[in-house]
């Protein structure tokens, strides 16, 4: 029998803030994105941005798999976490370190799916540091918490494997003994 | 452990002081120090009564009526029911009696909940923030913050959950509650833990599986 199981691994987070690198990082098969050309403001950070999503996967064997979504932070894409939202092992917040602003896309994040994320196991990832973290750790632990959330806030490098590696472990921890 | 004792009802003070002077001589088949004594209002762990004496047989009645550990003692023990003792006393049979009441003893002390078991079953723990350290503490540690992230358990219930020991979770609440993240909730009720959407081991089995594809165990 070739019952294919899935589960869903979310990345939510602002432009630029790595969500295809993240995916990219792990992904069995080429990450596929809708990455289209900036035509807007933000053709400063960066030549292309995701606005659909981020798609990849990973092969757990025994005909199942993780599939591994990039969302925009935004409100205008709430719709797209419904199609996600079966089967969802967590989600992952991240918070671009070098962007000028960055818990302003976490508010965003935050005001849209406070409470889609209050009922899943989360990680919320400072990615792209340099230098000192300890401030804006603390701030992105206070902006969870005034939005009624506990859970880890822990600095990668989206690049990484291990960090990677600590992000999921994270996550399938809540899972499994938390009660959402 | 704390001495036992054996009540003594309707005796007079010879037979009280044989009684005394076989405790010595049977002392070392024991587990436990007795003592006797003569008050009918104590509680205590066994008691003896008099069934010569005219009031001693509803009295051994009432006691075994309450659940108490009594048994009778009589000039001629075969005239009352099985078990009663011979009158003056005999060693072997009070060794017996003793015995009997020390492992009834070591039963209650078994299945009478502790203080501090009550109280690691009614105080409630919920995390107020999840610790900015927490990668330098034990990973065992890291399922106790996962378990009550979104809940309020008690220690036993988190004990349960995560597949750790007790004290492995009052370590960790320790350090928890000296940080002031978390907040404790007294409750009385004893409340299921375990919700029905819960799958023990599915996402751990899954987790182990991801960890493993990225190199790492
Ligand atoms: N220095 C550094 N650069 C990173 C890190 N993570 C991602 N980047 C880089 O940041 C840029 C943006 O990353 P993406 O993964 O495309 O970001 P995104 O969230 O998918 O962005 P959108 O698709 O626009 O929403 C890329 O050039 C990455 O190489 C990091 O941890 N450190
Ligand atoms: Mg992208």
């Amino acid at each position: 029998m070739d019952r294919k199981i899935t589960y869903k691994l979310v990345f939510i987070g602002a432009p630029g803030s790595g969500k295809s690198t993240c995916i990219g990082a792990v992904s069995d098969i080429p990450v596929v994105s809708t990455d289209v050309a900036c035509t807007d403001g933000l053709a400063s950070i960066k030549e292309t941005t995701t606005v659909a999503l981020d798609y990849g996967e990973m092969s757990l064997g025994d005909g199942e798999r993780l599939l591994l979504y990039g969302l925009p932070g935004q409100s205008r894409f709430t719709f797209m976490f419904d199609t996600v939202a079966e089967n969802l092992a967590g989600v992952v917040m991240l918070i671009d370190a070098s962007s000028a602003a960055p818990l302003e896309g976490l508010e965003e994040t935050l005001r849209t799916y406070a409470g889609r994320i209050g009922e899943t196991p989360f990680v919320a990832a400072i990615n792209k540091v340099q230098g000192n973290v300890d401030a804006l750790r603390e701030q992105v632990a206070e902006t969870l918490r005034r939005h009624g959330l506990v859970g880890p806030v822990i600095v990668v490098d989206a690049r990484r494997r291990e960090d990677m590696a600590l992000i999921f472990d994270l996550v399938f921890l809540c899972a499994e003994y938390s009660d959402v | 452990m704390s001495e036992l004792s054996v009540t003594c009802l309707l005796f007079d003070e010879d037979q009280l002081k044989a009684l005394l002077s076989i405790l010595p001589l049977i002392r070392k088949y024991l587990d436990r120090e007795w003592q006797v004594d003569t008050d009918p209002s104590s509680v205590s762990d066994v008691v003896v009564v008099n069934l010569d004496d005219s009031a001693g047989g509803p009295l051994l009645e009432a006691l075994v009526g309450k659940g108490v550990h009594a048994v009778g003692c009589a000039r001629h023990p075969r005239l009352h029911v099985a078990g009663t003792l011979h009158r003056p006393f005999r060693g072997y049979e009070v060794l017996a009696l003793l015995q009997e009441g020390e492992r009834r003893a070591f039963d209650r002390s078994r299945s009478r909940p502790s203080r501090r078991d009550l109280e690691s079953e009614v105080r409630r723990f919920a995390l107020a923030e999840w610790p900015a350290e927490f990668r330098e503490w034990p990973k065992e540690w890291w399922r106790v913050l996962a378990a009550i992230r979104t809940n309020c358990l008690s220690a036993v219930q988190i004990a349960q959950r995560c597949d750790l020991p007790e004290a492995e979770v009052m370590a960790c609440l320790d350090i928890l509650q000296e940080r002031k993240a978390v907040s404790v909730r007294v409750d009385i009720e004893i409340l299921d833990s375990t919700k029905g959407g819960r799958r023990p081991g599915f996402w751990r089995r899954i987790g182990a599986r991801v960890s493993d594809l990225l190199g790492r165990l």
